[in-house]
């Protein structure tokens, strides 16, 4: 799958990282009828003891399949996941400047710009990328969820 | 009581029902002796006694008592022998009384509407089949029964008239109202309809498994084409949706644009490049498949197609390479592997498909454990390889491997003569009974059989090759040398022949030492009772380099050629397998029996290509025009042995002569052989497989190479009908002679129409095997 749509490729350390049990819950496959379309490939980096930062190291779908919402659907769940754990400063990854569509699609989901670096790639062009985060706060609808959930409980 | 047990076994069944009566009369308390005899008479089709024999028996039991299972198959198996006998009425009015005490009422209903059925009473057979499909919509043999009941069954032809096609759409469209999900409903219409219905039916019957994604689709409807009418339909059918779906993801024009979803354009082309490669146009199909793999590369049934494509054309390496790609890309899937290991075999990757099924092998299982396993479908699969290569002894163990599988399967059926009786599952075993008789028409035996009389001829044919292929003196002439040479010939042999067995004896040792030392390590006892699992096992594998040494392997041939002969009497390779080995004996009068066999069979069956083999054919009373070329080869060689061979019985010249003046496909009486060929090419000589045929009776009759070229190769050579098999028989015919233009040329020819088969490409650019 990565083959096909990235231009980058991964050695098998990278495979073998993403099967690591704490990395299970960021790390998904999408099939639609019976044949793989879609995967997030994600993990954990600490930052310090208390904090860690979610990093997306592939996230992508096959061309064929796009603007069907599964790539809406893989980073809401993400999104959601990550939001219910401690401790994270915020969700991050690299996009090659000229990735126009990934940037607009992040940025849909509040992820901003907050870095540029130079000459990140080695074999594609431009070399250069930018760094979008986006705190890891869960999603408008899913804290209206929330509140409603604590409200119940409260008056309990 | 162990006499009757043998009897049962080895089907004698009169002595069994003798045998049986004997314990009867001695011990007649026991319930099981009555049951037995029971038996007995009825496999002996003695039904008048049986029945007697059961009602004497069933008026013994407590009347009170609530029927237990027990009681009730045994209801039932009297019901059975009612039936068996004939008297149907009888057993009708049976099922009437035993319906309260049997347990399994849906049988009790289908074997009503079936007797009522056969005894015309067609009315009550269709009210019956009606109330079974109440119960169960998708059966088919009640859909075929409710068919029969209401007199809508094709003729011999498979042709529905046009009253019975009206009846019958009526009917399941209105099953398919009733019940929703019933397939069957949905299915079977397509194979009586025909015109501007079925096409609207085809069209909705395949528009919601192309969306859902059925792979299985295409085999589906397989069975519809040998129809040429809906092919071209479904065809046109399939070819639109593409293209709509291509452009604007929709299934035709009268559809929304992207009214469909990107995977149903998976499936459809997946449909289509099947279609195409069932017919042959594997251009076609591998053009649709590599589209499809660049849209979607994980849709891993495109890459199994892909490398069937080019199983088709032969080129067994890259399809094997194509298929274990797919098997890697879900290592988890064992159709993957197990179609992978087949294709490992056929493109002769031995070391390969033995690594790949171990991966789904317990791992403390070894090659051997699918010998216990009794996974013929491997033994057959590496047989054919080891044939292929020339490792003859090893082919014969996987032959006879399966061979030893029926045995075990036919022994096996000895704990069952008390078991059944004591728990009275008196139908079930009676059907084992019955499959025992035809146990070995099963077509893994077939095949087994069948490569072992072919392994066993090639070796009749090549003597001077070794069991294992020979080592690096097999092909020196002995009679070339002298008598010293000879002898330091031998001495050298002998030299070898002992160093090798010393060597081996030396490294059983070693391997005996190292499991000694690990089974200390763990455990006597458990390591042991291993260690003699693993020796039994080794000993009850089938040793096939004996087999292969054998001083008579026409001999060993011939006992698999009665059991086909037996089991398999109605197959037509029976009979060619029973004259190639019949024919090298010299023994001409088998010979004839089985030429004439196979002459008769061909006769009443059409010839088709064997991809049809799955749409069943209806026997045509009208015979064949096309003669068989592998059979007139027989004929050719039959009949110059008979003329000419020294040796013969004279009365066998003459029984034979007077045999073949009633068989037309023979030459008439003196007849030039050569001429009768002669005549056969000129009738034949626009199918390439006549022709080589021709060309091969040419060879033998002894005319010069380029005789026999010429029947092949002519100036209009490029009207034949040829299919890729013929092509290449013909091409290996032609190497086979001195005429290395002729063959580089038909080559050419073959090449640009085959260019992927890797027999047609030039030698240059032929990579080492």
């Amino acid at each position: 799958l990565n083959l096909n749509i990235f231009p980058v490729t991964y050695n098998d350390g990278f495979y073998k990282d993403v099967v690591k049990d704490e990395n299970r819950d960021i790390t998904k496959l999408v099939y639609v009828s019976d044949m793989l379309v879609g995967a997030i490939c994600c993990r954990f980096e600490p930052v310090n003891k208390n904090l860690k930062r979610v990093y997306i190291m592939t996230f992508g779908v096959l061309t064929a399949y796009r603007n069907y919402g599964i790539g809406t659907g893989m980073l809401k769940y993400l999104i959601s996941v990550v939001s219910k754990v401690k401790g994270v400063q915020d969700i991050y990854l690299h996009a090659q400047v000229n990735n126009e569509e990934a940037i607009g699609f992040y940025k849909k989901f509040g992820f901003d710009i907050i870095e540029k670096k130079e000459n990140y790639y080695r074999k594609i062009d431009p070399p250069h990328c930018y760094v979008l985060s986006r705190k890891a706060t869960p999603l408008e609808e899913e804290k209206g969820e929330e509140d409603k959930e604590k409200k119940e409980t409260e008056e309990k | 009581k162990d006499l009757s047990l043998l009897q049962v076994q080895r089907g004698l069944y009169d002595g069994f029902q003798e045998s049986r009566r004997q314990i009867l009369l001695l011990k007649s308390d026991q319930k099981i002796n009555w049951i037995g005899y029971a038996v007995g008479n009825h496999m002996a089709k003695d039904y008048q006694k049986c029945l007697h024999i059961l009602d004497t028996f069933i008026k013994t039991l407590d009347k009170d008592k609530v029927w237990d299972y027990q009681d009730s198959e045994m209801f039932l198996y009297r019901n059975q022998i009612l039936e068996e006998s004939g008297d149907l009425m009888g057993a009708l009015k049976d099922l009437d009384e035993i319906e309260n005490d049997a347990r399994d009422k849906q049988h009790i209903w289908f074997r009503r509407a079936t007797i009522q059925a056969g005894m015309g009473d067609l009315a009550s057979a269709e009210a019956g089949f009606r109330k079974l499909l109440e119960v169960n919509n998708e059966n088919h043999a009640y859909h075929k029964g409710l068919q029969q009941a209401m007199g809508l069954v094709p003729d011999s032809e498979g042709k529905y008239t046009e009253m019975q096609i009206k009846t019958l759409s009526e009917l399941y469209d209105g099953f398919k109202a009733k019940w929703k999900y019933c397939t069957y409903a949905k299915r079977f219409p397509l194979t009586f309809t025909h015109g501007d219905d079925f096409k609207a039916r085809v069209d909705a019957y395949m528009r919601p498994k192309l969306r859902k994604g059925v792979p299985s689709l295409f085999r589906d409807l397989k069975a519809l084409y040998g129809d040429k009418f809906k092919v071209s339909v479904i065809e046109e059918f399939v070819k639109a949706y593409y293209a709509n779906l291509k452009s604007k993801r929709r299934f035709s024009e009268k559809d929304e644009p992207d009214s469909e979803t990107p995977n149903v354009f998976v499936w459809v082309l997946y449909y289509l490049a099947s279609h195409y490669e069932f017919l042959g146009q594997y251009e076609e199909a591998l053009k649709l498949l590599d589209e499809g793999i660049a849209h979607t590369p994980t849709a891993i049934d495109l890459y199994v197609l892909k490398a069937r494509a080019y199983k088709h054309l032969r080129d067994y390496q890259t399809a094997y390479e194509i298929l274990n790609f797919a098997r890697e890309l879900d290592l988890a899937d064992r159709y993957l592997n197990t179609k992978c290991v087949r294709y490992a075999f056929r493109a002769g990757k031995v070391q390969d498909a033995e690594r790949i099924v171990k991966l789904f092998l317990r791992e403390t299982d070894t090659l051997d454990s699918l010998f216990e396993m009794q996974a013929m479908w491997y033994e057959v699969s590496a047989g054919l390889c080891h044939f292929k290569q020339g490792n003859f002894g090893q082919a014969l163990t996987k032959f006879y491997s399966v061979e030893k599988h029926f045995e075990d399967i036919s022994e096996d059926q000895f704990d069952f003569h008390t078991w059944c009786l004591r728990k009275s599952t008196l139908r079930a075993y009676v059907d084992m009974l019955k499959y025992q008789e035809v146990l070995r028409g099963h077509r893994f035996f077939k095949k087994a059989a069948n490569n072992i009389i072919k392994v066993y001829t090639t070796i009749f044919d090549k003597p001077q090759k070794t069991a294992d292929g020979s080592g690096e003196d097999g092909d020196v002439d002995m009679e070339k040398l002298t008598p010293k040479e000879r002898r330091a010939l031998k001495k050298r042999q002998k030299r070898l022949a002992a160093k090798a067995k010393k060597k081996q004896e030396a490294e059983e040792a070693k391997k005996k030492a190292a499991k000694d030392a690990e089974d200390a390590q763990k455990g006597t006892a458990s390591a042991q009772s291993e260690a003699a699992k693993a020796s039994t096992l080794k000993e009850s594998i089938p040793d096939g380099k004996k087999y292969a040494e054998s001083p008579d392997p026409l001999g060993q041939a011939t006992k698999m050629v009665k059991e086909l002969q037996l089991y398999a009497a109605k197959d037509i390779d029976t009979h060619i397998a029973a004259f190639e080995v019949y024919i090298r004996k010299k023994r001409c009068l088998l010979s004839l029996q089985a030429l004439k066999k196979a002459l008769k069979i061909y006769a009443t069956t059409p010839p088709r290509d064997k991809k049809y083999k799955h749409i069943p054919t209806h026997t045509t009373t009208s015979s064949n025009k096309t003669p068989n070329p592998t059979l007139h080869c027989h004929i050719v060689l039959l009949s110059k042995t008979l003329r000419e061979e020294k040796e013969l019985d004279p009365l066998v010249v003459k029984i034979c002569a007077l045999e073949t003046k009633a068989i037309s496909e023979f030459p008439v009486g003196s007849k030039s052989l050569t001429e009768f060929n002669d005549e056969f090419l000129k009738a034949n000589s626009s199918s390439l497989k006549h022709r080589v045929a021709a060309a091969r009776c040419r060879k033998l009759l002894g005319a010069d190479d380029d005789k026999a070229a010429a029947a092949i190769v002519d100036d209009k050579l490029a009207d034949v009908a040829a299919d890729l098999d013929s092509c290449v028989e013909a091409y290996e015919f032609l190497k086979g002679l001195k005429l290395p233009d002729k063959a580089e040329s038909l080559r050419s020819i073959f090449h640009k129409k085959y260019p992927i088969t890797p027999d047609f490409k030039p030698p240059a650019s032929k990579k080492d095997s």
